[in-house]
């Protein structure tokens, strides 16, 4: 059955028939909100606030957008909220998570050959999440529906309701920042490292 | 198309979400530009390089669903369906009350049928006599212009006589 036939027998009365709507789309929101938070308890949390605010909603659904991309438009701007409110209460713990630090420069000790393939060999996951952590905002979501989603600019563009050339830019110049502070972050470690 | 529109669809090209022909001629574009070529494998680079940091298993708690089952409210809209039902029920109760008004009413006059019969044959009875009256009237000038005919025929038969008498 497809999902809007779901959501139309959800809002005449089957309500139960919204656990199906969970089966279908609680893995992807999780990895996606996972991607923001990089905390467990924080990422189901916020996962459950998704589906509640969304099976709430049901009734201003219109099909002229599919399903699928209004939910992710739903989880999407949760989470951007919920990484305000978050840098509102912390400075970003990109330079003072000691411990992980000590992690990246570890692995980076025993680099092979260029820093990237270190890192992918070493595959320092505290690293990279951290880089993206520190994104700015617009590049942030963008380079987490595209690179760890899967999803295409086009996708990205109904969800964010952004239009699609502007995602394309977001994501080449994203790309470049991502890079850059990569390239900067392993150099910096390496130094130090080495010192 | 020139080198800035290619590199306008990159992103969706690496995505394979061209159309055949699109994907088709930014792989021919990628075949003469250098610029386009490192785009596209910095982009599938970075993609690699990316999910190799997702190597922890992103899965969703085994609990999830049914705490999200337990917090929503499931009879949020059968109750509304309830409600829309009742007031079809209501619609319904009004359309068979409006049915035997009109029932009575259109059986009410069926006492006096009689009286209605009468009514409609004196009608008709006058309508008749109406359009009979001229047409009876003309009959009789008719009567009358014909017989005037005839005796003046007979004069005439009489005259033609006597004058043949004379003769």
């Amino acid at each position: 059955m497809r999902d809007e036939e779901i959501v139309s027998y959800i809002v005449k009365g089957k309500t139960e028939l919204f656990s199906v709507i969970i089966d279908r789309y609680q893995s992807k929101v999780f990895s996606t909100v996972y991607h923001y938070t990089h905390d467990q308890e924080e990422a189901r949390d916020l996962t459950q606030e998704i589906f509640i605010k969304l099976y709430n909603n049901l009734q201003s659904y219109k099909s002229k957008a599919s399903f699928s991309t209004w939910l992710y438009r739903i989880a999407v701007n949760r989470c951007i909220d919920w990484t305000r409110k978050k840098k509102l209460q912390t400075v970003s713990a990109f330079y003072d998570s000691s411990d992980e630090e000590i992690d990246i420069y570890d692995t980076i000790a025993d680099r092979v050959e260029s820093p990237e393939e270190a890192l992918i060999k070493q595959e320092n996951k505290v690293y990279i999440r951290k880089v993206v952590e520190d994104l700015p905002e617009i590049y942030k979501t963008v380079i987490i529906l595209y690179y760890f989603e899967d999803f295409s600019p086009q996708e990205i563009s109904d969800i964010t309701g952004v239009p699609k050339r502007t995602i394309e830019t977001r994501l080449y110049r994203g790309k470049n920042l991502l890079k850059l502070r990569l390239e900067e972050l392993i150099c910096g470690g390496e130094k130090n490292v080495l010192q | 198309m020139c080198c800035n529109e290619y590199r306008n669809n990159l992103h969706e090209y690496v995505s394979g979400k061209l159309s055949e022909l699109e994907s088709h001629a930014t792989a021919r574009h990628l075949k003469t530009c250098d610029k386009c070529r490192r785009e596209v494998e910095e982009i599938k680079g970075m993609k690699g390089f990316l999910k190799s940091g997702l190597l922890e298993n992103v899965m969703p708690p085994m609990d999830l669903k049914s705490g999200i089952m337990a917090s929503i409210n499931l009879k949020k809209y059968k109750v509304k369906y309830k409600n829309s039902l009742g007031e079809l029920a209501n619609w319904g109760m009004s359309l068979v009350a409006a049915g035997l008004i009109l029932l009575f009413v259109s059986v009410a006059p069926t006492g006096n049928i009689v009286q209605v019969q009468n009514d409609w044959d004196n009608t008709r009875e006058s309508i008749r006599e109406k359009i009979n009256q001229p047409l009876s009237s003309i009959n009789e000038r008719l009567d009358k212009f014909t017989n005037r005919i005839t005796q003046l025929d007979g004069i005439t038969g009489r005259m033609e006589r006597k004058k043949e008498g004379g003769n």
